[in-house]
């Protein structure tokens, strides 16, 4: 197996055709749930093998091109969507460091008064805001959670000024990151390794302690005896591209795929219940947004300050900000957009983002083929919505936009703040508005519920001895906030538990 | 799609022929490559759409004979009811995230280091701050 543990040369991290391993502890996935897990097991004294379906990217050898960074460390090149009305659009990282690669490393701890509901409406035991503390700040100091010294650059200071002038709170918000030089390339990922996603903190310190992980090594389904869990079959990708098949022996696994994998995987084992019948997530919808002065966002840090007057339940920020996600707003309605193909440097995109209320199915399919995922949003969140966008013109069009286009298809564009908030209120056409998100939930909720709950309050699978859950699968709601922070501190508690003494 | 990306060039005065006709090309091959990528039920699914949408625009053209230009194929296509507007949607998305940061594109745009430049200044920058 070719697993080195150089922390400036790690190979590949290829498998070279290993056909059976036998492990203590086989972590399923590298992502901000993977890593962490794998980190706490090592630190209590377990040997660990770490498996990740995507492949190792490091940040010298990042993609320059958004189009090509789909490509190569986006699950399926970043065309996922929900089925539904409207369908809506989500993303996951596939490579080493999971989707802690592609996105913003904000840092936000899960809102107290929302604990506190999950914990007596899914039976959480040891879950409250306090209890969770030290598994939070040990997240934060992994990542270095910290605010980015200023100047955060004009899509930050817009959105600061917009929101100061509708009388709102707006706060600039805590990111993973050490010396950030503002590349605004944070999902291609960085390519400095300023931004500390897994593969900049957690990994290179499990690789110099003598962790394996291989990387492109998909797993195929559990093998299941049972409530015992004897490993898996994965398929894996060699350094000429050969393909094998490998199979893993292991006391204990925790599956760490995301909160589409890891229901699809359990699912294939047998698993059922309510594993994979309430995905939740956060439905967000752009806003295209055009100046009349030069703002040259694709060459600042995406806006690092939010409104976070209407949170949990909405927040506005801003997008990243490149030529290509600059034409891909165009592209969402050409014939009446195009005339603004010339406008890219007076151009900022800034969304709104609501707490889901909707949910989602996810159905596995066999022999380990990409899932069916479908979602539906409540009608509070399509309140929430229009709400968000009208409110987020209205500030944008009051400091001097010249146009808002809301991702909207067929809508002309608020010119000015009264129209903007005329639409406050209306409800967004379901056929036409095209929505997205990159946060995704509660497809395995956590709770001492069986009937609600697929995993016990330590993220054991009901009905198995040996299979945890230890990713934003486990949330048990949209937190309205970004995961990376919980599920971190989440899979670092529930190791502890179920690796440490108490186990 | 390399029509997509031609139509593109058009609404871009700044953009000369030799560029548009090579940034259309890359944009295009992009473009496959992530639809390439797609999980089955959408390839399956984009799929069905293309055989009826292209049964469409041979049925069309019966009626209407004479070339076209890229912008009327992509019309004809548009005139298909209902399938071909997502289906003309997702295919201008995956050509514009790439034909927009394709370097004789993004200098029409008005910006002078390519993608790769801006990316190797940052590492320097940041590798002198460590």
């Amino acid at each position: 197996m070719t697993a080195t543990s150089s922390l400036h040369d790690w190979g590949d991290l290829r498998s070279s055709g290993a056909r059976t391993l036998d492990v203590d502890v086989l972590v399923i996935g590298s992502g901000a749930g993977g890593a962490s897990t794998a980190a706490t097991a090592i630190e209590l004294g377990h040997s660990v093998l770490m498996l990740e379906e995507g492949p190792y990217v490091p940040a010298a050898k990042a993609p320059a091109l958004m189009a090509d960074s789909f490509a190569k460390i986006w699950r399926h090149g970043g065309l996922t969507a929900t089925y539904g009305t409207p369908p809506l659009a989500y993303a996951e990282g596939c490579c080493v460091g999971g989707s802690t690669e592609v996105n913003s490393a904000i840092f936000q701890r899960a809102p107290e008064a929302l604990l506190a509901e999950w914990q007596k409406n899914y039976r959480l035991r040891n879950f409250s805001a306090e209890e969770l503390a030290p598994y939070y700040d040990w997240a934060a100091q992994v990542v270095n959670a910290s605010l980015t010294p200023p100047p955060l650059g004009m899509p930050s200071d817009l959105l600061m000024r917009a929101g100061q002038a509708m009388g709102w709170q707006v706060k600039q918000l805590e990111r993973g990151q050490r010396d950030c030089v503002g590349t605004n390339l944070c999902a291609l990922p960085c390519p400095t390794g300023g931004k500390q996603s897994m593969s900049s903190t957690l990994i290179p310190a499990l690789l110099q302690r003598g962790t394996a992980i291989i990387a492109e090594a998909k797993v195929t389904r559990l093998i299941r005896q049972g409530s015992w869990i004897k490993g898996a079959k994965v398929c894996t990708r060699d350094a000429d591209g050969q393909t094998h098949n490998l199979t893993v022996k292991a006391r204990r696994i925790f599956l760490c795929a995301g909160a589409i994998q890891t229901p699809a995987l359990l699912q294939q084992a047998g698993f059922r219940g309510p594993i994979g019948q309430k995905l939740r997530l956060h439905p967000t919808i752009k806003c295209l947004t055009h100046f009349n002065e030069i703002i040259d966002a694709q060459d600042y840090r995406l806006p690092l300050v939010a409104v976070t007057q209407f949170m949990p339940e909405l927040r506005l920020g801003g997008s990243v900000f490149t030529p290509g996600t600059f034409g891909v707003a165009l592209a969402e309605d050409w014939q009446r957009r195009s005339g603004s193909i010339g406008k890219m440097r007076q151009s900022a995109i800034y969304y709104a983002m609501v707490r889901g209320r909707g949910h989602g199915r996810v159905i596995s399919m066999p022999g380990g083929a990409a899932p069916i995922v479908t979602y539906r949003l409540d009608p509070q969140d399509w309140r929430l919505l229009g709400e968000g966008v009208s409110r987020l013109a209205q500030a944008m069009l009051t400091i001097g936009a010249t146009k808002v286009y809301p991702s909207i298809a067929g809508h002309e564009g608020w010119n000015d703040p009264q129209q903007a908030a005329k639409a406050f209120g209306e409800k967004l056409p379901k056929n036409r508005s095209q929505l997205m998100t990159i946060h995704l939930f509660g497809s395995c909720p956590m709770g001492d519920s069986p009937g609600i709950c697929g995993a016990d309050s330590f993220g054991r699978v009901f009905g198995a001895e040996n299979l945890f859950v230890a990713d934003a699968s486990l949330i048990p709601e949209a937190p309205g906030v970004n995961p990376q922070a919980t599920v971190m501190a989440l899979a670092r508690r529930n190791a502890l538990h179920n690796l440490g003494e108490q186990s | 799609m390399q029509a997509i990306a031609e139509s593109f060039g058009a609404e871009l005065a700044s953009i000369n022929e030799a560029a548009q006709h090579q940034s259309s090309e890359k944009a295009a091959t992009a473009a496959e490559r992530l639809l390439d990528l797609a999980p089955w039920h959408l390839r399956l699914l984009v799929m069905t759409v293309e055989i009826l949408a292209s049964l469409w625009c041979v049925i069309y053209r019966l009626g209407h004979a004479g070339r076209r230009n890229p912008a009327e194929e992509i019309a004809t296509f548009e005139k298909f009811p209902l399938i071909s507007a997502p289906l003309l949607k997702l295919y201008r998305s995956l050509v514009a995230l790439s034909w927009f940061e394709l370097p004789e594109v993004s200098s029409s745009l008005g910006l002078h280091e390519t993608r790769e430049q801006r990316q190797q200044r940052f590492r320097l920058e940041r590798s002198a701050l460590l």
